[in-house]
Parts: structure tokens; sequence; C-alpha cells
């Protein structure tokens, strides 16, 4: 599956591309996002600056910060609408044009707050339109960290997968156990005393294998009929001293209960090796943690973002019923 | 005949090959590439009568409908051909002479090979010949990209249609008609929808919404006769007594594999529904593969050989074939279960296994939530079917490895039912806590004292497409028989999450050949069971637990792990607890469950358990379950995953 | 429309990464009905199902390609609309893992 095979071709092999850093072209129509709210934002900047000094009325109730309100609120719902709709519609054209709408949904945005601005004609004094502002501030700003969120928590999170996967792609945690497992069973059989059964091989198909306890085995692994001594068996005749074998027997395998800083109290420390790989299998399962966290990052910023949106929504009403409420007697006279 | 367009014309490659595939479509285009890549040197030739390169033949559904452009359908990047040097000759083969390694194509011209490859696919079944009025215009069989283009160009002068046919490809033409706006009348002959596979609730579901989005459908109806007005098609007349209007009928009726090279082959080649070949693909003509559409294939399940018309299956038997026609031993995949997710509708449908078989064996668990239904088969909490409707896909394929390797899912079944599973959090969690366990105890996790339940069994005595001659007394018999041995080494080894064994889901699949001579026991008559089962012990545990080197793989015994860990069943009332001689744990675990048995049948719980009554039954039987090393280590813990493990399992 | 709309992305579970074992089995399942590249909001120029799928495989990655799979965020759009219920998302993280370890590589 992996590895790429030399196809002996005529054409120069292409190397492909590589490497994986924070600044990278996404290419695309990128300046639909960039360009064009920054004429926009030159162009009502102009008719701000223009209006200002031609005219005595600069604050948001006149006429040019009504056309300033009327014209980014339609900026704002046009973001919020128009990616939303293409996002959800079942007849999805062409490969690319949710991007294309994407870039819209940015442009339109930072346009509106832009328009909104300068509708205020700088009153920010706590009514409810400077709330809806604040909100809407927010609102652009959890954008723009959304699009920095998004640069780079996939490289993070592709750093953590490169951690929990070996060089082939398998999964390295069982890379981890297998290797753990052969220095068990390099240990294990020290430990145990393995004593086969005469007869009994672990290749064929299962023959019962009674597990040995003790030494009550009907066959005994030596035959002593041919070699028989006639001389007496009490070694006292030798030597008072305990035997070689004696001595291990009190050195042997015991029960203790270790006490909890002792360094056998770790797992696994009576066989050497383990310690390496344990830690290695923490950092793989810290590995995936951290993925799964950015991941969730990823999700609720996204989720965080729309429930700005939907903030900003309500208090835009109720700005726009306030301020509807105050101004409808004046229009009535 | 007509001149092939040979990609480089050397003369010496014109008259025979060392590969030679019949047929264009996936799995042979598949097989090509992919023997170019084990085998650089070997000539690899393609014969077909297909005028087009291979196309993403699923996709065709969204070229009628305007969604993609010709080019767009192409399976491989243009040119793959030509860089892989696969030589194309396009015409047809009349016959197969095995005997002496040559093909005949039309002209009487010959081809030698040294591995041939059928993979010619299918042919539609269309209208029943007697059918009048079956050559009008306007009546099409939809099968391939020429058919396509045909509706294509239709679409937009039609009014009303006819759609005949009870499978997923009839369906995904009543969307597409449905899409452009188009009144479609579906006529299905069966009283269900997809009869095979999906079950009355799942079935109603579909219609229902297929009648919500504006198609007529008219169950247990067939036509009887096109109606036409000066050779054009003006309506159909139904069984039902009913003339529909249309002008158009689209018939989509179900494929038959193209078995004649089969019956044109000087060595018999078995053929029944399909070319009938192995786990290698090999039919029985020797040096003759088959693959796709037209290869019948063992399901492992029901022991009967069926055509797979999938294009997964199509892209696995593509690459399997490559791997045994040029001689590579490469192993890693096997076929498993037959396993088929599509979109019908709006709804995504998934079918792993044969999720309406084993009635009386299987525990049924179906759960309706959220607009969506989940049915899944499970006996002694393993998986053996899955069905899924709803408005998402859930992980198909993870599914499909728990089937094929027999995995316990006693802790995944809620999210199973809700058809939300990450396979790879799970597994990971498997063996992290495998690994750790083992390294804790200081030993390898054999079952100590288990009382031994014979698997393998029942999967065959129910169940309405049982093989034949596949009955026995005594359970543990059935793993001698004729079985793939790819189901038969999980159910005897993985029973416990515990065991390593969760490993094994890399290493079984590579070998499924050679397991069988490993493995197959004779069949037992012992009276009892105990005395018939071995029980492992350590030192057949160092051998059997695998990992030790890949060589010694092939000899391991099955050695029988049995325990069983089912919270369908109720411990018995005395589990003695003794001390173990392990330094870190405190008690052994529990002896292992033995389900009920009677006159050697096992009785599993009552089927049809809904969702509720097994979410009830788990807090009790968890409480009980012997798998719980947290319980037994001290808390204030030395190890902290333990702590987490008990949690998690809680919360999960 | 909105109705299926939100039915579709409703609780989505967050899915980890997928092993290359995994990632090829899908990749081999993969109809190519581009219907997770059209709803992609990252994919900004004309990338085709079969190179992507050749590219994530195995192979020089190519310049379209490797910016795609750069700009991939990981929202898991992809995932819904698939009719064999593969993981796009998982696919384009292995490009991504390609990426970096044969940018180390240098």
């Amino acid at each position: 599956m992996e590895g790429i095979v030399a196809v002996a071709d005529h054409r120069k092999q292409n190397k492909g591309e590589s490497g994986y850093s924070l600044l990278f072209s996404a290419g695309g129509r990128w300046y639909i996002r960039i360009v064009f709210p920054l004429l926009g934002i030159v162009l009502g900047g102009a008719f701000y600056v223009w209006y200002t000094q031609h005219s005595s009325d600069a604050s948001p109730d006149s006429p040019a910060g009504y056309a300033y309100a009327i014209t980014g609120t339609i900026f704002l719902l046009l973001a919020a609408v128009l990616y939303t709709l293409r996002r959800r519609a079942r007849s999805k054209r062409a490969v690319g044009r949710l991007n294309s709408s994407l870039n819209l949904h940015i442009c339109f945005g930072i346009l509106g707050l832009a328009f909104l601005l300068m509708h205020s004609f700088g009153n920010f004094n706590p009514r409810s339109g400077t709330y809806a502002l604040y909100s809407m501030i927010a609102l652009v700003v959890s954008g723009v960290v959304g699009r920095f969120l998004d640069r780079l928590v996939p490289r993070l999170i592709a750093g953590e997968v490169h951690k929990a996967l070996t060089a082939q792609g398998d999964d390295r945690i069982e890379n981890i156990s297998q290797k753990l497992q052969a220095i068990v069973v390099h240990n294990s059989q020290h430990l145990q005393g393995f004593v086969p059964v005469a007869g009994a091989r672990p290749h064929k198909a299962p023959t019962s294998l009674v597990p040995l306890s003790g030494p009550n085995s009907h066959d005994f692994p030596f035959a002593y009929k041919d070699q028989s001594m006639h001389t007496p068996w009490d070694l006292a005749y030798i030597s008072l001293e305990a035997t070689p074998q004696e001595l291990s027997r009190e050195a042997g395998p015991y029960r203790f209960i270790p006490d909890k800083k002792s360094e056998l109290a770790r797992p696994g420390a009576l066989m050497p090796g383990t310690q390496e790989h344990i830690a290695e299998l923490r950092e793989v399962e810290r590995a995936m943690q951290r993925e799964q966290f950015y991941r969730y990052i990823l999700r609720y910023w996204r989720k965080f973002h729309v429930a700005l949106a939907l903030l900003t929504l309500g208090l835009t009403l109720w700005h726009l019923i306030y301020a509807a409420q105050l101004l409808l007697p004046t229009f009535i006279h | 005949m007509s001149s092939g367009i040979p990609i480089q014309n050397k003369l010496d490659t014109v008259d025979s090959a060392d590969i030679v595939i019949v047929g264009n479509g996936i799995a042979g285009q598949t097989a090509a590439i992919e023997a170019r890549r084990l085998a650089p040197d070997k000539s690899i030739v393609m014969i077909t009568e297909q005028s087009h390169p291979t196309i993403n033949t699923p996709a065709l559904k969204q070229f009628a409908i305007g969604k993609l452009t010709r080019e767009q359908l192409l399976a491989f990047p243009a040119g793959t051909e030509r860089a892989q040097r696969i030589h194309i000759i396009n015409g047809r083969v009349e016959e197969i002479h095995a005997q002496g390694n040559y093909v005949c194509l039309t002209g009487g011209r010959g081809f030698g090979y040294k591995s041939l490859l059928i993979a010619t696919g299918s042919v539609p079944t269309g209208l029943p010949a007697s059918l009048p009025g079956r050559d009008f215009d306007g009546v099409l069989t939809l099968h391939c990209l020429h058919d396509y283009l045909d509706l294509r160009r239709r679409l937009s002068e039609v009014d009303e249609a006819v759609v005949i046919g009870g499978g997923p490809h009839a369906i995904e033409t009543v969307m597409c008609l449905l899409y452009w706006g188009i009144d479609v009348h579906w006529l299905i002959r069966s009283e269900t929808f997809l009869p095979r596979m999906l079950d009355r609730p799942a079935s109603d579901m579909v219609i229902e919404r297929v009648q919500r989005a504006g198609a007529r459908v008219y169950t247990e109806t067939e036509a009887i006769g096109i109606v036409g007005r000066v050779g054009a098609v003006a309506g159909v007349v139904t069984n039902q007594h009913q003339l529909l209007p249309c002008q158009l009928v689209l018939v989509c009726t179900g494929t038959t594999p193209v078995t004649t090279l089969a019956k044109r082959c000087d060595l018999p080649i078995q053929h029944k529904h399909g070319i009938l070949v192995d786990n290698q693909l090999r039919t029985s003509a020797r040096n003759v593969y088959a693959a796709g559409d037209v290869a019948a294939l063992q399901d492992p399940q029901t022991g009967t050989y069926a055509p797979r018309a999938q294009w997964y299956a199509a892209v696995l038997q593509g690459r399997i074939a490559a791997a045994a026609m040029t001689g590579s031993a490469q192993q890693e995949e096997s076929f498993g279960v037959p396993w088929h997710a599509t979109r019908l509708g709006e709804l995504s449908m998934l079918t792993v296994g044969n999720p309406l078989q084993w009635l009386d064996s299987a525990t049924i668990l179906t759960d309706s939530s959220r607009g969506s239904y989940r049915r899944i088969s499970v006996i002694d909490d393993r998986l053996v079917g899955y069905l899924a409707l709803g408005p998402t896909q859930p992980d198909g394929l993870a599914i499909k490895r728990l089937i094929d390797e027999g995995l316990s899912i006693r802790d995944i079944k809620k999210d199973l039912l809700r058809g939300e599973f990450d396979v790879r959090k799970y597994f990971s969690r498997q063996r992290t806590y495998a690994a750790q366990r083992m390294v804790i105890t200081g030993k390898l996790p054999p079952p100590a004292q288990v009382q031994p339940v014979p698997a393998g069994r029942s999967l065959r005595e129910t169940g309405p497409l049982a093989a034949p001659g596949t009955k026995s007394v005594y359970p543990l018999a059935r793993t001698a028989v004729n079985t793939d041995p790819t189901l038969n080494v999980p159910i005897h080894l993985r029973y416990t999450p515990s065991n390593t064994g969760d490993r094994w889901e890399a290493i079984q699949p590579a070998r499924p050949l050679n397991a069988v001579a490993a493995y197959t026991q004779p069949p037992v008559s012992t009276g009892t069971l105990q005395n018939s089962e071995s029980i492992p012990s350590e030192s057949e545990a160092l051998f059997f637990e695998g990992g030790i080197s890949p060589g010694q793989e092939t000899n391991r015994p099955p050695a029988a792990l049995r325990v069983v860990e089912s919270t369908l069943v109720p411990l018995p009332p005395d589990t003695p607890r003794s001390p173990s001689g392990s330094l870190w744990s405190y008690s052994t675990r529990l002896p292992a469950l033995r389900a009920k048995r009677r006159d050697g049948q096992f009785i599993t719980s009552h089927p049809g358990h809904t969702v509720k009554q097994i979410l009830a039954r788990s807090p009790v039987a968890s409480a009980k379950e012997p798998e719980r090393p947290a319980r037994t280590y001290p808390s204030s813990s030395l190890w902290s995953y333990t702590d987490r493990h008990a949690a998690v399992k809680k919360g999960h | 429309m909105l109705r299926t709309g939100l039915k579709r992305g409703a609780n989505v579970a967050v899915m980890l990464h997928k092993t290359l074992p995994q990632v090829a089995q899908e990749l081999h399942a993969c109809i190519g009905c581009n219907e997770c590249l059209v709803a992609c909001p990252a994919v900004n120029e004309h990338v085709t199902i079969d190179v992507l799928n050749r590219e994530t495989l195995s192979g020089p990655i190519s310049t379209p390609v490797a910016r795609f799979a750069r700009s991939c965020f990981q929202c898991g759009a992809c995932v819904a609309p698939c009719p064999v219920g593969l993981h796009r998302d998982a696919m384009m993280m292995w490009l991504k893992v390609r990426l970096l370890r044969s940018g180390w590589r240098e």
C-alpha cells in the first residue's frame, strides 16, 4: 500500500510537494476577502470624510447615518444567510463553490462591521446600539480568530497524529504492546519454572496440558531404574552445610507488599525494559488526548461564532425596535 | 476483428502476455494496476469490449443529473494505462483454451497468457423478452455509460417516467428523476423494498421517505406491457390493471454475471450465479482467476457462494487477484462478510453480514430514534449482522471489521445502536489497557480456569441460507467442516477484550489459508464438553499469544480460549476467589461463565430484545463482571490509568 | 431544506484520526461521487477525486493537492454527504501527516 514504486517512465519523475508550515498560501480567490473589503472601506471612509466636512448633522440618525446603517445591516445579513444557505443546500454545484461563499461571507462581514462603525459616527454612548456594536465586533473578531485557529490547530493535530502512528502509518500502540509482550514473555519464562510434560508439545493441535503445581505428576522426568546408586543418600555423610539449591530456595520468589515509594512498586519493575515502553505508551495516549482536545476546539469555536451571531442579531433587533420607538414620533410629525 | 489499440506496437507482446485481463471494469483495472505495482517487469494486457477507460460506475447517477462532467467520471487519472504500461486491446474473447494457455478472440486470433483474469462483469437483467412493447423508443435499461448518456439527454424532454425495479439501483434512479422535477411512478414487484437486505420497518421507512419526496410507489406491481404511440413510449400497463402514462421507462431490475466464458472453456470452470472462486480468486481451471461482479465468493457466515456486486468488493478482489496472479504472497486483506453501503434517497443504508438471518439463535436489538433505524444481530456479545438506515452513515468499514474478526462488542453495543462508533479510540484504548494489564500482572493474560464454551456453533444451523450438510450433533465439530478459517479463528480466540487478542486483528487476516490446517479440530464425540476442551496452561499461553516471531504464527494451535463474558447470561452463584500468585493483584479474576446448555443447543437470551431491556440488565451484569482490574488494585493508584479506566467504562 | 440540513449535521461525534491501513481501506471503497469535495469549504481549485485518492495512498503529492491538504481545517463537513460512510477528513489528515514528515526529512 505504502511505498513509491519507481515507474520506468520516459517523463521526468515528479518529486512532489513536501512540508507543512503555517505560512502557506491557500490559493483560491483570496482577493474576495481582502481586496473587496478594503475597497469598500476606502469608499465608505471617503464618503464619511466628505460628509463630516460638508454637513452639520454627523450623527447616527442623520441620512448618512441611516444609509450606513441600512447598507451595513444588509451586508451582515448577506454574510450570515448566503453562506448558511449554500452550505445546507442539497444541490451544490461545483467543487470550490463553497469556498467562494466563505470568502464572500468574510468580505461581507468585514464590510458590514466597517459600515456600522461609520454609522455610529463616533457615538459610543451606552445605548442599545452600542451593545449591538460590541457584539458585532466580538463576532467579527471571533471570525478572525477562528480563521487563525483553522490554520494553526490542524497543524497541531497533524503533529499529534504523527506521534500516534509509526513510520509506516500503523498504530503505534500496537507496536509498543508487541514489544512489551516480548519482554514479558522473556521474563515470565524465567519466573515461572516452566516444566514440560513428557510428550506434550505446544505446536500440535490442543492436547490437555494440565498445569503442574508441584511434584505430584505421575511422570517423573528422570528415570532412575538404570542409574540406581547403591550408596546411602544421606547428605550428612558428606557435609552439614546447606546445598546451593537450598540456599537459592530461600532467595526465590517471595511475597511482599511493596511500599508505595519504592521503585519496585511500579508496574513491571521486575522486568527490565518495560518502563521506557510504558512511558512511550503514555506519551501516545497523551498525544491522542491532545488531538481530541484540539478537535473539540475547532468544533466548539464554530458553535461559539454562531452563538455570537445570534446574540448580535438579537441585540440589533432590540436596537432597531428601540430606535424606532424613539424616532417614529418624530417622523409622524 | 476490430484492430486493437496497443499502446506499444511490439510484435512480441501482441500475441501473448504474462497477465491477461478480460474486462475493463474496476476489478480488472484495479488488478492491472496492482499487478504492475507488484511485478514491474511482467507484460500486462487488458482485452475489453468497452470503448472508454474505466469509470466510476456508482457516480453515473450523479452524472445523469448533471452534477458531474464526463471527465470527472474517470476512475483513474487520464493516461494511467500508458504510464503503467498496460496494453489495451479492444476486442472480445470468445473462448478460453486453458489447456493451451491461450484465449481466442473474435476472428480466430489467439492470445497466450500465463495467468488469466476474467473480470467481465455483469449484464442487466432487463425486461422479460416476452414483454410487449419493450422496444419502443424511451424504454431504457440502465447499466453502462452509454445508457446514462442517453438518459441525460432525455431528462429535459420528459415530464413523467416509470421506474421498474426493487433494489438500490431503482431507488437511485427514482431520486435522480425527482431531482429533475419529473413525476415518477415506481413499480416494485415484491411487497417490500430490497427484501433480501431490509426488514419490514426499514423498507417502510425508505418507501415513506420516497413518497414524501414526491414519487408514487406501487408495491406488488409489475409491468405487463408497454404502450406506445408511433414508436415512442406512451404508457405502462401494470398487473393491477392500471395504465400509467409516461414518456420514459427506466428498467433497473438487477444484474446477472456474465459467465459465458466459463461455459466456453475446455477445462470445466465451475459456475452457478457467477464463477465460483476460492479465497485467492482462483477458478477451477488452473491459471484462470475471476474477480468482480462475475466472481462468486463464499460468504463466511452462510457458506454459500454468491457474487458481490459492490464497488468495494470489486476493488478488493482486483487487488487480491493481482497478488495471486503475480505470485506475491500478500495476504493482508481478506474479503470477510458482505458489506454494502449506499444512499437510498435521502437515507443512508448500511448492511454488513446478513442481518436478516439467525432469527432463532441471535439476539436482535433494534433502535429507531432520531429518524433512523438500526438493527443488530448479536450472538454471545459478537456482532454478526448490522443494518442501519438513517440520515447519516455510520463507520461502515469499522463495523465490518468487528464482524469479520468476531470482536466482543459488550462495551460498544450502545454506540453501535446509536450509530456512533469511533474505531480508533476504541481499539487504541483496548490495546493500551491490555498492554498495561500485561505489564502489571507480569504475565500474559491467559484465562486461568475457564469453563469452555464451544464457539463456531449455530451460525449455520439455523437460517434460511444454511449450507447443506453442515449440521452436527456437537457444535464443536463445526470447525472441522468446510469453513472459512477467517471466521473460525476469531471465534475461538477473541471473547475477552482483555486478551491481547485485540492485536490479532492485524495478524489474523494475514494467513487465512494456512490457518485451516492448524485449526481444524477433529469432531469430538465425548459426552461432556469439559473433558473435550483443553485448558490452556501458562506454557501454552506463551505460545499461542503470538507476537513471538512471525514464523511461529502459522503453527500455533487455536487453544481453547473460551471465556464468555456475556451480559446476557447470569453469573453462577458460587464463584470462588482464590489468592493469586501475582505480586500486585489481590485476587484472581472470576471464572468464566457458562451459557446454559440443553440438548446440544445453546440458549441465549430471548430473541427480540429491545434496547431498553438490554440496558436495564447491563449495570447489574457489569458489576459482577470479571474484567475490572481497577477494583482489584489499590485505588491510590500506582497506575493512573486504572482509575480513569473505571470511570470511562462506566461513563461510556 | 433547512430541516434536512439540521438533521444531517446534528451531533456528529468528534472522531479521531485513522491509521494508514484503515485509510487505505476507505480509499478503496470510495466510489468517486465527489460529494465530499462539493461539500468542502476549504477546497478552492479544481481537484479531482481520482487524483486525490491516488496521491493520498502513495506517491508524490502534486501542488494543488498539497495546497488543499494544508488548507483543510478538519471541519468534518465531508463526512456527512458521503454515501458510503467514509471519512474524507481522516484521509486528509493522513495527507497532512505525510507532508509534515516529508518536510522534516528534508
